[in-house]
């Protein structure tokens, strides 16, 4: 049972960091950070 | 049982994750400029530092202190060392509080405390005085044991660290109120002594704000501020794991997964439900209060994110603006950490000491902080890279000088710039931390799908001054004689008021409007001045002598030893 938990908390720990890593790698999808700026496009 | 200590290897943790998380500050030059987050090389002082200008007093005393801090330190350094004591507070902190579990516990537990989704978040948006309090929560944890065991110096430090929190905002010095109450509200009498400290540590700004003129509060500003879901999960879900703030763009890439935000929710409620093995070691009366305090934090920072709730919020910072204050509700989730962080040690100390395959559960929880949140490594990935003022903003500086006449800037739409030179991140206008004398900013709030009025009635008549037919005239007659247009930043040129050019640089033009009659002070209304410097002068006094008496008891203790 222990080995059970300890196998699928390394798996789902696994998964995490890929979907982590790579969302973090490519940034915010929501926008850097904003304010309302008129002459040129938000960052 | 063992004498609570922090191990070595909590304390290496402690600066690893300051380093990781800090670490463009810590190799270059400049100033680090994003959010709320500005410093300068050297922030002129005024009066608008303790309140006594009439303007919000949002960050009174801390500007006080920083200006009078950097007549020694340059600003750069400065911030480097506050953001670091940030971190080192709040690892060695919670190290303490874990002292009797084992090393990996004790650094599962600085690990969570730290690496977070509410720091990202709050350096995100550029809080660092939120965060330098966040770091001093599990200190006043122990002074309020201290205090409440009548050991010597539990008052002291009890005082000082509600004092320290106030300074760093006035939401923290009720945060930290609140941690206090919690930690001794079982007598009566204790109770309301820790009130009145607390009455007494946060008058800085509680007096100007009380005093200062008739503020207007908004009704959406519980709306667009109250925590938000992330992942798709759902607000408390985002709480639970200490997300949740309303500034979308801010929240770190990773928690817009499902599947990261729910695993994250899960973990927290296994550190939640670990706490109860924390809780022979802390001692019961400890427990419970950080239990009480992580509790009541996660309801605030909820509440106002159902809707009939913020409405109802909403309605009364109409009448009310003081209420205003915890619209920002995510900010107050702060101790709620506290649970989170000794949880996980108390889970992982116990997996530990069953040995065998649930060793190996352990160290994936104590790494899991990481692994959930990697884009907080690096200074948020690179956004707290530091950047260089150019030129310009010393000479205008100069060029003002001690005129004693007021400096609008352009443009009036919002507090937040975006520089080319600071790599367009928004951050709040530096014009009033860099120049001298009163500098006036829009104080509307430009989100994407509205604006929220200002607070602030002399803001406004600026902002009806440079609509009028004869903006140039009419802001004279407000005390004002410097327009300072920050190119870059959608200015156009007949937003401009006429007069003559002063200074004309790539980044800044200043406009000499010609002396005014009167000054900004003669226009503005404010607070008195003399309740408000009592104020600030007693609690200074009282924090002086605490931290007077408690160096006299360390030094007393080094020698017994």
């Amino acid at each position: 049972m222990n080995v059970a938990i300890a196998v699928i908390t390394g798996a789902v720990m696994g998964l995490v960091s890929v979907i982590g890593g790579v969302a973090a790698y490519q940034g915010n999808p929501g926008g850097v950070d904003q304010v309302k700026l008129y002459s040129y496009a938000d960052k | 049982m063992t004498e609570p200590r922090v191990r070595l290897p909590a304390v290496v943790a402690t600066v690893a994750v300051t380093v990781l998380v800090l670490g463009p500050l810590l190799v270059h030059g400049g100033i680090a400029l994003r959010g709320d987050m500005v410093f300068t090389p050297d922030q002129p002082w005024k009066r608008a530092w303790l309140g006594l200008d009439g303007s919000v007093p949002r960050a009174v005393p801390m500007d006080a202190l920083v200006s009078v801090a950097d007549e020694v330190l340059p600003g750069g350094l400065l911030q480097r060392l506050l953001l670091v004591a940030a971190f080192t507070a709040g690892g060695l902190g919670i190290a303490r509080l874990a002292g009797r579990f084992s090393a990996t516990a004790q650094v599962a537990g600085v690990l969570v405390y730290l690496w977070n989704p509410w720091v990202h978040e709050r350096l995100g948006i550029g809080q660092w005085p939120t965060v330098l309090a966040y770091g001093l929560l599990p200190w006043l944890v122990l002074a309020g044991g201290r205090l409440r065991a009548g050991g010597p110096g539990g008052w002291a430090a009890t005082f000082v660290l509600l004092a320290l929190a106030a300074v760093c905002a006035p939401s923290m010095g009720l945060v930290a109120t609140l941690v206090a109450v919690a930690t001794t509200w079982s007598e009566r009498r204790r109770l309301l002594a820790v009130l009145g400290a607390a009455v007494l540590a946060n008058l800085p700004w509680a007096v100007p704000a009380l005093l200062g003129p008739g503020l207007r509060g908004s009704s959406d500003q519980f709306g667009a501020f109250a925590a938000r879901g992330e992942g798709g999960l759902g607000t408390l879900g985002a709480l639970l794991s200490m997300g949740g703030i309303w500034k979308v763009s801010v929240v770190p890439p990773e928690r817009t997964h499902l599947v990261v935000v729910a695993v994250a929710g899960v973990l927290a409620l296994a550190f939640v439900a670990g706490f109860r093995w924390a809780v022979p070691v802390l001692g019961a009366r400890t427990a419970q209060a950080i239990v009480l305090a992580g509790a009541v934090s996660l309801l605030v920072a909820l509440l106002p994110a159902i809707g009939p709730v913020g409405g109802a919020l909403g309605s009364l910072a109409e009448h009310w603006p003081a209420v205003g204050i915890v619209r920002d509700s995510h900010r107050f989730l702060a101790p709620y950490g506290l649970v989170l962080g000794l949880g996980a040690a108390a889970l992982v100390d116990r997996l530990l000491a069953a040995r065998g395959a649930t060793v190996v559960t352990a160290v994936l929880l104590a790494a899991a902080p990481v692994v959930l949140l990697p884009s907080l490594v690096w200074g948020l990935a690179g956004a707290l890279r530091p950047a260089t003022y150019p030129a310009d903003w010393s000479r205008v500086a100069a060029r003002v000088g001690h005129s004693g006449s007021g400096t609008v800037v352009l443009p009036w739409t919002g507090s937040y710039r975006g520089f080319g030179w600071n790599d367009r991140r928004a951050v709040l206008d530096p014009a009033p931390r860099y120049l001298p004398g009163e500098v006036l900013i829009d104080d509307r709030i430009f989100l994407r799908d509205r604006v929220l009025p200002g607070e602030d009635p002399y803001l406004r008549r600026v902002g009806a001054a440079l609509e009028s037919d004869d903006p140039a005239a009419a802001l004279r007659g407000l005390g004002v004689r410097w327009v300072l247009v920050e190119k870059g930043n959608g200015v156009r040129a007949s937003d401009v008021p006429s007069g003559s050019v002063a200074y004309d640089g790539r980044w800044l033009s200043l406009v000499d409007l010609g002396r005014p009659e009167r000054s900004v002070a003669d226009v503005r209304e404010a607070p008195p001045a003399w309740p408000v410097v009592l104020g600030g002068a007693l609690t200074a006094f009282l924090c002086f002598g605490m931290i007077t008496h408690l160096a006299r008891l360390w030094s007393l203790r080094r020698k017994s030893v």
